[in-house]
């Protein structure tokens, strides 16, 4: 069901900026618009569909948290 | 251009959103709780909440004409009741039975029963500050009764119970000091302070006599006494005048009469009313040894004098002055004294400990309530009288 | 050098979006992390400590910024560390920005959710706000400025109101005993608003867009100095109204709007300090929102940052939703893990910069502009 408003949401996105893009011929924006739009698309249809990906702040407790653990042990 | 004509097919689904709101609640969906009481009862070997509340009686349907003095004198609030394994469920549960959403956002105060408080007000501090529509300000009190039989009470003066309690919450300090109804966030503050216990006002359940002609005896409260608390269990009352030395100690009183003894009698014959006082408590320790001293300031007037000699002079002041702060050194002792024998810290002498001295604190902290009661406390009262009132001489029956 | 956007904003604009960049959640949350570790000393690490770390953190932005005069963060660590380590920058700069955007979402509605409209999704309140920031960066930053100097005087004004009326509350005995427990406390404090103190560094992202970027450093340290006035008193108020039992409340300052009742009649508050609140919370999303878009053109090499936006928009939207499950994860993630991420992209990878390009003796080409 949201995957439907989802499709519609990105439809939306693609023609407001796509057209122009093309027209103008800035095909490097155009790259970089679809690159991140894929990102985007990929984790936030992931993320109706229930499908666990991995997630940013994970990555950063897994790099930060036990050093800044050790830091913070210091002061208690 | 493209964009124009977005703009305006947005603006045009935009007005569909203009008449309402999404979760929107209408007044006539809300039953308005202005207040609730709180009981345990024992059902099945599970002790289980008893929520009950006052709810405002919305307008009857189709009442025609207000005015011209409706003399059913229907009472606006209405009581209801509900059980539940926990505070929030027993909230749900009444919904059971009325057909409206119930909204705390009006909520004045809260009455606990007796033996509620005894087992802990932990648990019901956390249900009341959890929710959001229940404010810090909402109001605490003791009940001896069930809170369900306290909150069926007649309301005087004041169309119901909780603008009543509002009210007196309001004048309390300003009339006699005798009373003090705290709020939700100072209780919780004193709850997790450490060194220092609340003090929650307290209900008297009273039969009134008739208050109108041919009326029957009517069943009203009166706010007359503190409940004192170890940590957040409730261990004893204070009875008015000790609420008063309490209050004079911590430097919340302001108002209030004194009445006094000035030559030997058997009946006061002097009565003082104080208009403003300040008190600060100050904590050392000596080894062992744990020392108090309460420092209050307090101005009065004298308001009645039953004796004929002459008052109106320097030294008769003087002598009033003195016999006043006598009477407030008294009050406060008796205070400090059921604070000891209850070992409720009410004062907050282990937070004030705490402030000067932290390191000491440290010391007792772990056995502070074996402390408290060998604290030495001393009372300083500088206490004057300034004015006579209307008149200066007593008048001389010839 | 192009900057891919022609707006150029004024010393003043930009001193009122540093504050912006740090104000309005900082506000919302400080107080309870920092009462928590520091207890009566809050305000000495929540205050007095943050302010000297967010003049060292402005020192060095903008240091590392007058050394290249209108060049963008991709420009000059490519510079100093060559091409490809130079996108790589950008690309980690990217990435937190578009993080922090997300998070600062998340914790706007989180806020809303808990405190106003418990029914309501919270996807809700994010869409909201994306697509209204959205629209602010598309507008560039020129807009952004000028609209934030507007909210900021009402964000201002909200918390004025709110410190004043709860002032006859306040028993200033809680705040004894000061340095309780010596001063391991006070630090362990004052790691969780380090994170948000700098949050100044977004200065030499921004730097490029000043008239004259020689007024940089003294608008940082203006704006430093005034968010540590604001967070002290706002710490002080906290502790003296509830003691420290404020540690306890999730959003200490909006408990404090509640509890502001003047003379029976002025009550019930809060909720128009919330509409003060969501206006100066947009701002701030607009402005990380904004640097995240530009730090992508650049590094993408794009003539137009427009097309960058609304993808950009849907990973924030998407991460705001699924990165915390709940919110103690998140005050938690500001616990812990964030301090040392913080501590990462706001002070270390800019002074490493710095110094190298010393080292190296990099500086870009003085413009006469």
């Amino acid at each position: 069901m949201y995957i439907i408003g989802l499709v519609i949401a990105f439809c939306g996105i693609i023609l407001f900026e796509a057209p122009k893009l093309i027209k103008e011929k800035m095909w490097g924006e155009l790259m970089a618009f679809s690159g991140l739009l894929l990102f985007g698309m990929v984790i936030s249809s992931a993320a109706v569909l229930n499908i666990d990906v991995p997630n940013p702040t994970a990555l950063i407790e897994m790099i930060f948290a036990p050093p800044t653990k050790l830091l913070t042990s210091f002061f208690e | 251009m493209v964009s124009k004509r977005v703009v305006i097919i947005i603006a045009l689904i935009l007005v569909f959103f203009l008449p309402g709101c999404w979760s929107r609640t209408e007044v006539e969906t809300l039953a308005i709780v202005t207040n609730i009481g709180i009981d345990t009862v024992e059902q099945d070997g599970h002790v289980k909440f008893l929520l009950t509340a006052n709810i405002i009686r919305p307008p009857l349907a189709g009442g025609g004409t207000q005015g011209g003095g409706s003399g059913a004198g229907k009472p606006v609030y209405w009581r209801v009741a509900s059980l539940g394994d926990t505070l929030s469920d027993a909230e749900r549960n009444l919904n059971l039975r009325i057909p409206r959403r119930i909204f705390y956002g009006h909520l004045r105060f809260v009455v606990i029963n007796e033996k509620v408080a005894r087992k802990g007000l932990a648990d019901i501090i956390d249900y009341l500050h959890r929710n959001m529509r229940i404010r810090p300000r909402v109001l605490l009190l003791l009940t001896p009764e069930k809170a369900f039989d306290t909150l069926i009470r007649q309301a005087e003066l004041e169309p119901d119970l909780a603008r009543m309690i509002d009210e007196m919450d309001r004048m309390a300090l300003s009339r006699s000091s005798k009373a003090f109804i705290d709020d939700l966030a100072h209780t919780t503050g004193q709850l997790t302070a450490s060194g220092i216990d609340p003090l929650v006002a307290g209900i008297t359940p009273i039969e009134s006599p008739p208050t109108e002609p041919e009326g029957k005896p009517v069943k009203v409260i009166r706010i007359n006494r503190g409940g004192a608390f170890r940590v957040d269990k409730f261990v004893g009352w204070l009875d008015s005048d000790e609420v008063r030395g309490y209050l004079l100690g911590i430097g919340k009183a302001q108002s209030g009469p004194f009445s006094i003894t000035l030559k030997p009698h058997s009946h006061k014959d002097v009565n003082i009313m104080m208009t403003r006082a300040t008190g600060k408590i100050k904590v050392d320790t000596d080894g062992d040894e744990v020392t108090a001293v309460i420092e209050i300031s307090a101005e009065g007037d004298l308001s009645e004098f039953h004796t004929t000699e002459e008052i109106a002079t320097d030294e008769g002041m003087k002598i009033l002055g003195q016999k006043f702060s006598d009477a407030i050194k008294t009050e406060v002792m008796k205070a400090v004294k059921k604070s000891k024998e209850l070992k409720s810290d009410i004062f907050g002498f282990g937070a004030a400990l705490h402030r000067d001295n932290p390191a000491e604190w440290k010391r007792f902290e772990k056995h502070w309530y074996e402390v408290l009661p060998r604290i030495k406390v001393t009372v300083k009262v500088t206490a004057y009288v300034r004015r006579t009132g209307m008149t200066a001489e007593p008048f001389k029956p010839e | 050098m192009k900057l891919i956007e022609e707006g150029k904003i004024s010393g003043s604009q930009f001193m009122w979006l540093l504050v912006t960049i740090v104000l309005p959640t900082a506000v919302l949350f400080i107080p309870a992390l920092t009462i928590k570790y520091s207890g009566t000393s809050a305000w000495i690490s929540g205050g007095v400590f943050t302010t000297i770390w967010a003049f060292i953190i402005v020192w060095v932005a903008s240091t590392l910024g007058e050394r290249f005069p209108g060049m963008t963060l991709v420009d000059y660590s490519s510079l100093i560390l060559g091409k490809f380590p130079g996108k790589l920058v950008g690309a980690f700069y990217i990435f937190v920005l578009v993080l922090t955007v997300a998070i600062v979402v998340r914790e706007f509605g989180e806020f809303l959710v808990s405190s106003f409209m418990q029914q309501t999704p919270i996807f809700v309140f994010n869409f909201l706000l994306i697509a209204l920031a959205a629209s602010a960066v598309r507008n560039g930053i020129e807009v952004i400025a000028r609209m934030n100097h507007f909210v900021v005087s009402l964000m201002f004004f909200a918390l004025i109101f709110i410190f004043t009326l709860v002032f006859s509350e306040a028993d200033f005995k809680n705040l004894y005993p000061i340095f309780e427990g010596g001063i391991l406390p006070i630090f362990r404090g004052f790691f969780t608003p380090m994170g948000w103190a700098g949050e100044l560094f977004l200065i030499f992202i921004l730097m490029p867009y000043l008239n004259n970027y020689r007024e940089a450093k003294y608008a940082g340290y203006k704006a430093a100095l005034m968010l540590g006035v604001i967070m002290s008193i706002d710490i002080v108020i906290a502790l003296a109204v509830f003691g420290q039992q404020a540690a306890d409340y999730v959003f200490p300052v909006h408990t404090l709007a509640t509890y502001i009742s003047i003379a029976g009649f002025l009550e019930r508050v809060e909720a128009f300090i919330l509409a003060l609140w969501v206006a100066g919370i947009t701002m701030k999303v607009s402005i990380w929102y904004y640097c995240a878009v530009i730090v992508a053109a650049r590094t993408f090499n794009l003539q137009d940052y427009k097309p960058v936006v609304l993808p950009l928009g849907v990973i924030c939207l998407t991460w705001s939703i699924t990165i915390f499950d709940n919110i103690t994860q998140l005050v938690e993630h500001f616990d812990i893990a964030w301090i040392g991420f913080s501590l990462t992209f706001e002070f270390i990878v800019p002074a490493l910069l710095l110094l190298i390009a010393v080292l190296r003796k990099k500086r870009g080409a003085e413009k006469g502009r």
